[in-house]
């Protein structure tokens, strides 16, 4: 098991390597000068070239690259092309609210995707089943970026139920200074007891977190039926319903229990991803979060920027991958002895 | 179990439209706090001597210049000079600083003050440093007066009266802290307000400063905020629900329906701000002067100005807006008049067009994109093929300063508004001649043109007229030659909150509001 | 038997009968759904010129006099801001994302299939190698690498499938190297390598047709995927350009003006959104047929 974890380790962190060498080149070739951007839309020739020279950039790609991870090595994650200041520093302004919206939407398509899963699966080829396929296709089916809107315009537009975008109103974030304690205003807000901020938070994040659910969900939906299906043919749960027992219990019980691994991984993978895969979503609701910051990175080529959200990204979806191994590994014995 | 979750989602349900009525609600006891919110970053460069970007917005109310323009009564109003004089030569300029003010930081204003902080700036050259060119030397005469030696008579009361590059800070700042100090996210300014907080790129908090010398007797805001919000709809949305008090890049289908909100004053101010189209002259087939009149003939200016517009815009006369000195009403303009576009096109040996162009524009921007299709469908008529591409400033702006002119593109879709109030600046940049290409993307290269807009400029501090005279020499060349498509001079049109008062638009510093002049008022 | 009979014999066997696999499918109403979907969008694709009522508006005509006109009987999707009918351009949206996707699907196809079978077949280094650069592509979150790619080779419609096959062919290259490691030890192929079969040979006929099956299965599930894909990348300006009617460009731009003119971004969202239900449907049903534990159950 030891050897399998250090062996895991070092792959990952070979990947990590690989990563950085890639989008380092993909972010340098972009037709567009970091130079230019550095100094601004009304730059004199001579600025940019002297600005050139201060990032460093007149220097061949490779010699750039290999100053970038020294710096990184040493903690230093360069510092943003757009807003002129250390990547990491902005990095921990925008990843609370990614992380807010991320789980709360994860929430959610768990809380509906699983149990929407299992009762598909125990009515294999019913009505209910073939519903809640169409709803999980259906689900990953859709343009994210199209529901937001949509979601707007139905719930703003129209029934003025939800505000339009953004985290908090900011007639509402001067009233009540709040001590920031994790950078969530809702967690912050809610730890401290201030409701008013709680409230306005939650409505702000209902149509995002519902949007950002929608992809996971289907997911959790498709893959807790098929590992429940897989389940339900198997020997032992066969047994129990010789035995006599519920169905009902059989399904929830046991059956769940055991087919729960894939949709975990699933869970987890997903989770990993949407760090950064959401700036659709972030960018339709204005919402302040990594994603965001990262598309605008993309599209500026700041490639300081873009080079710092990959790693944190690949990083924590390499821990992800391996935790859910080491962990599906620990509970089924079958994966340690191959 | 099943019960369970279903009961779960919808207690959660129930939760979330409740919460979503109460939080939508406005909160009732505000303090007197005002909102400014823009399409763009609100922070470029901290850095006051860098500065050349949409922060100016907030660090014209942090910091302050000499003097302020005043177009429409076209006086300088002084700031922290209390006075001026000018030499007959008008090569010596001499400045009174105000006594009694304060630096954020505490320290006082003085003459060595300003001088520091303008040197600084020259030094480090960056952002509209380059407004100083014309500065030799500057004296200190005694702690509250300070004189400026010119190599040319240049008008130095509208170069210190500039919103970029031109505000003074205390040079004891940087002295202590480091270079890097303002940078890092600090200010040492003598405006009405300082900073409070900021976050990231999107949003800077300012507080009064309480020891601000023009006093607190009279209404103003406490605190105003600065925050960056790129959805066109959100920010309508913010200004309609009382979010904002200042909302500026709105489409104009947004204006024309926020107009009828009684909550929601639109005002609409000429700027200096306009739009054009420069055309590649170096590259066949724009490099004939027939084919760029017969494409000036073919632009839809008239659909242009009415139907993407709603009259927010008035047809361009030349380079040089409407409002602003040297601007020569006098000049021809092209209209739509495809018969005489395709006499053109013959004449220069095109007789059914038959060539394909590049447009490029800047990617996100309605008004350029909505005008590019619209002169491509109008090009079409002439069997002229306008390919147009929308992209980021940056690929936009390297693609037209490509190393060989054939991959440049044929038209480059623009705004140009001045660094600081002179018709110079758009004379200059877009069309002088360059031996490496910067912002004359139409390639111009006309030593006689060249010529006159240096003379003009030489000679603006000490007589004004003569400057516009030539100005408007150089201007008829450039009209004639079509060097550029002049789409259109712009109107800055806002929505502004109806009980934000005390507000009025300065086209010398676009888009700012001088926050210490407004107050809430009644509806 | 030579080595081609068992290699076709392998071939049959991989897919349940076609008559019985029809008949599966059949019994499978969401599949049937998706299928009359997608036979309907490759009409309207081919006889777009027909079907649309106003075939000019999808490329260049502009009627700006009745820009932004609410859906009515001779615009039944309403009109856009250059007084364009929404209609037409939506039907030949269709057009252009079914392309994309068959051609992006292709470059992926062409980059993923060769670099998974070298690798499944020699193993050892090379196997390594490629596994290792598919990792480090697949640790990225799938859109923000075809976002950085596109960006990369700057905004067009060519570009964006470039973009998204470069972040795509992985997935081709880690299925086509299971098979092909399971192919190595079959008989059919130590036989062709034991009477000397050149190897270029035999992974190109040998075992190349042998992976067809999974292959085409799977890049028909991919298909949706796709069409999302690249309408995301032009709603993000670095796809089609104005004024060509891609459906996520058009809800891009739709943007402006979706709170006052709702049909906007509605209808050509509503397509993105049935075409790629369609594929996923059909996808959905292929993959049941191909799992003998769901089909069986």
């Amino acid at each position: 098991m030891r050897t399998y974890i250090i062996r895991r380790l070092l792959l990952g962190v070979l990947v990590l390597l690989g990563l950085t060498l890639l989008t380092f080149f993909i972010a340098r070739v972009v037709p567009s000068d970091p130079a230019a951007r550095w100094v601004g839309p009304r730059a004199t020739l001579d600025q940019i070239a002297r600005a050139r020279v201060q990032l460093g950039l007149d220097k061949p790609i490779y010699v750039q690259y290999l100053r970038y991870m020294a710096d990184l090595v040493h903690g230093n994650w360069g510092t943003s092309i757009v807003t002129h200041q250390p990547v990491l520093r902005d990095i921990k302004i925008y990843l609370p609210a990614s992380l807010e919206l991320i789980i709360s939407g994860m929430i959610l398509a768990v809380v509906i995707g699983i149990p929407l899963g299992v009762v598909s699966a125990a009515h294999k080829d019913r009505a209910i089943d073939h519903l809640s396929r169409a709803f999980s296709i259906g689900a990953v089916s859709l343009p994210t970026f199209w529901v937001a809107m949509i979601l707007q315009l139905v719930f703003f537009g129209y029934l003025r139920l939800f505000p339009l975008s953004g985290e908090l109103d900011p007639a509402i974030k001067l009233a009540y200074p709040m001590h920031q304690i994790t950078g969530s205003y809702l967690f912050d807000s809610l730890i401290t007891g201030n409701w008013v901020v709680f409230t306005n938070a939650f409505s702000h994040l209902i149509l995002p977190a519902v949007t950002l659910a929608a992809y996971p969900l289907g997911l959790i939906t498709r893959m807790t039926r098929s590992s429940m299906l897989e389940v339900l043919n198997e020997d032992y749960v066969r047994v129990a319903r010789a035995y006599g027992m519920t169905e009902r219990r059989i399904t929830y019980l046991y059956a769940l229990k055991n087919a729960i691994g894939p949709t975990v991984t699933v869970i987890a993978l997903t989770t990993a991803y949407s760090l950064a895969g959401t700036f659709l979503i972030e960018a339709v609701f204005n919402w302040p979060g990594l994603g965001h910051y990262a598309a605008d990175a993309v599209l500026a080529a700041d490639y300081p920027a873009i080079m710092g959200v990959t790693i944190l990204v690949a990083i924590f979806y390499i821990a992800m991958n391996l935790a859910v191994d080491i962990v599906q590994a620990i509970l089924d014995p079958r994966i340690k002895a191959a | 179990m099943k019960r369970g979750v279903v009961r779960v989602v919808i207690a959660t349900l129930i939760l979330a439209l409740v919460v979503g009525v109460t939080g939508c609600a406005e909160s009732g006891n505000t303090p007197p706090v005002a909102v400014y919110v823009s399409a763009n970053q609100v922070v470029v460069f901290w850095d006051p001597s860098d500065s050349f970007s949409n922060e100016i917005i907030m660090m014209n109310n942090v910091y302050e210049t000499l003097l302020r323009y005043d177009p429409e009564a076209n006086k300088l109003t002084p700031v922290l000079a209390t006075g001026y004089k000018t030499s007959d030569d008008g090569l010596t300029w001499t400045f009174d600083i105000r006594k009694g003010v304060k630096f954020h930081t505490g320290n006082e204003l003085t003459a060595d003050a300003v001088k520091a902080s303008i040197e600084r700036t020259i030094k480090r050259g960056n952002g509209a440093s380059f407004i100083w060119a014309p500065v030799k030397d500057i004296k200190v005469l005694d702690p509250y007066k300070i004189e400026f030696d010119l190599s040319y008579a240049a008008p130095l009361d509208l170069i210190v009266a500039s919103g970029y590059g031109a505000h003074i800070f205390d040079p004891k700042a940087v002295q202590q802290n480091g270079e890097d100090w303002f940078s890092q996210g600090h200010e040492a300014g003598t405006g009405p307000y300082q900073l409070d907080s900021f976050k990231g790129k999107e949003e800077v908090v300012l507080k009064k400063f309480d020891q601000y010398w023009g006093g607190w007797k009279g209404k103003h805001f406490d605190k105003v905020v600065f925050q960056e919000v790129s959805e066109a709809a959100t920010r309508a949305q913010m200004v309609q629900a009382g979010q904002a008090d200042f909302v500026d890049n709105l489409p104009i289908e947004q204006i024309e329906r926020l107009k009828s909100d009684p909550k929601v004053t639109i005002t609409q101010v000429p700027s200096y701000q306009n739009l054009l189209g420069l055309f590649n002259t170096k590259k066949p087939p724009l490099d004939n002067k027939l084919v760029r009149q017969a494409l000036s003939y073919a632009v839809p200016y008239d659909q242009i100005i009415q139907d993407i517009m709603k009259g927010y815009a008035t047809q361009a006369k030349g380079p040089v807006p409407k409002g602003l000195w040297g601007h020569d009403d006098s000049l021809p303009q092209y209209k739509l008049d495809l018969d005489k576009a395709k006499d053109l096109l013959k004449q220069a040996g095109y007789p059914n067009g038959g060539f394909k162009l590049l447009l490029t524009y800047a990617s996100g921007d309605e008004i350029e994109r909505q005008i590019a299709e619209l002169t491509k469908a109008s090009f079409a008529k002439l069997n002229v093929n306008l390919e147009i591409r929308g992209m980021p400033w940056e690929p936009q702006w390297d693609l037209g300063k490509a190393t060989k002119p054939k991959d440049r593109q044929d038209i480059f879709v623009m705004y140009w508004w001045p660094d600081y109030t002179t018709p110079y600046s758009f004379l200059y940049n877009m069309f002088h001649s360059e031996d490496k290409v910067n912002f004359n993307l139409a390639y111009y290269n006309n030593a006689d043109y060249d010529k006159l807009i240096d003379d003009g400029q030489k000679i603006s501090g000490a007589n004004r007229q003569k400057a516009v005279d030539l100005f408007g020499q150089a201007q008829k060349m450039l009209v004639d030659d079509a060097a550029s498509l002049y789409f259109f001079d712009q109107m800055y049109v806002r929505a502004i909150r109806s009980d934000f008062q005390g507000y009025k638009d300065n086209p010398s510093y676009p888009h700012v509001v001088f926050f210490y002049d407004t107050h809430r008022g009644s509806k | 038997m030579s080595a081609i009979d068992l290699a076709h014999e392998k071939r049959r066997s991989a897919l349940p009968g076609l008559a019985y696999g029809f008949y599966l499918l059949r019994k499978n109403v969401l599949t049937m759904i998706g299928l009359l979907i997608v036979l309907v969008l490759i009409l309207v694709a081919i006889l777009a010129p027909l079907v649309a009522p106003y075939p000019k508006d999808a490329s260049a005509d502009v009627h700006i006099e009745q820009r932004l006109q609410a859906p009515s009987r001779s615009h039944l999707f309403g009109t856009d801001e250059m007084g364009r009918d929404m209609l037409s351009r939506v039907v030949f949206g269709a057009r252009i994302s079914l392309t994309v996707g068959l051609i992006a699907i292709g470059l992926a196809l062409l980059v993923g299939v060769p670099l998974g079978l070298f690798a499944g077949y020699f193993g050892g280094f090379i196997d390594e190698l490629i596994m290792r650069v598919t990792d480090i592509f697949l640790s990225f979150p799938p859109l923000l690498l075809a976002t950085s790619i596109a960006a990369m080779l700057g905004p067009s419609l060519t570009n964006a499938m470039i973009a998204i096959a470069l972040s795509w062919w992985p997935w081709y290259t880690r299925l086509i190297r299971g098979q092909a490691v399971s192919l190595r030890e079959r008989g059919f192929v130590e036989a062709a390598r034991a009477i000397g079969v050149p190897k270029p040979r035999i992974i190109f006929r040998h075992i190349l047709p042998n992976a067809v099956a999974p292959i085409v299965v799977q890049a028909s599930m991919d298909f949706g995927s796709i069409i999302l894909e690249s309408a995301s990348l032009s709603f993000l300006g670095l796809g089609a350009q104005p004024p060509q009617p891609e459906w996520g460009l058009v809800v891009s731009i739709g943007r402006n003006f979706f709170m006052t003119s709702w049909w906007y971004v509605t209808f050509p969202g509503l397509a993105i959104f049935l075409a790629v239900l369609a594929f996923n449907f059909v996808g959905d049903g292929l993959r049941e047929l191909l799992d003998p534990k769901t089909r069986e159950g």
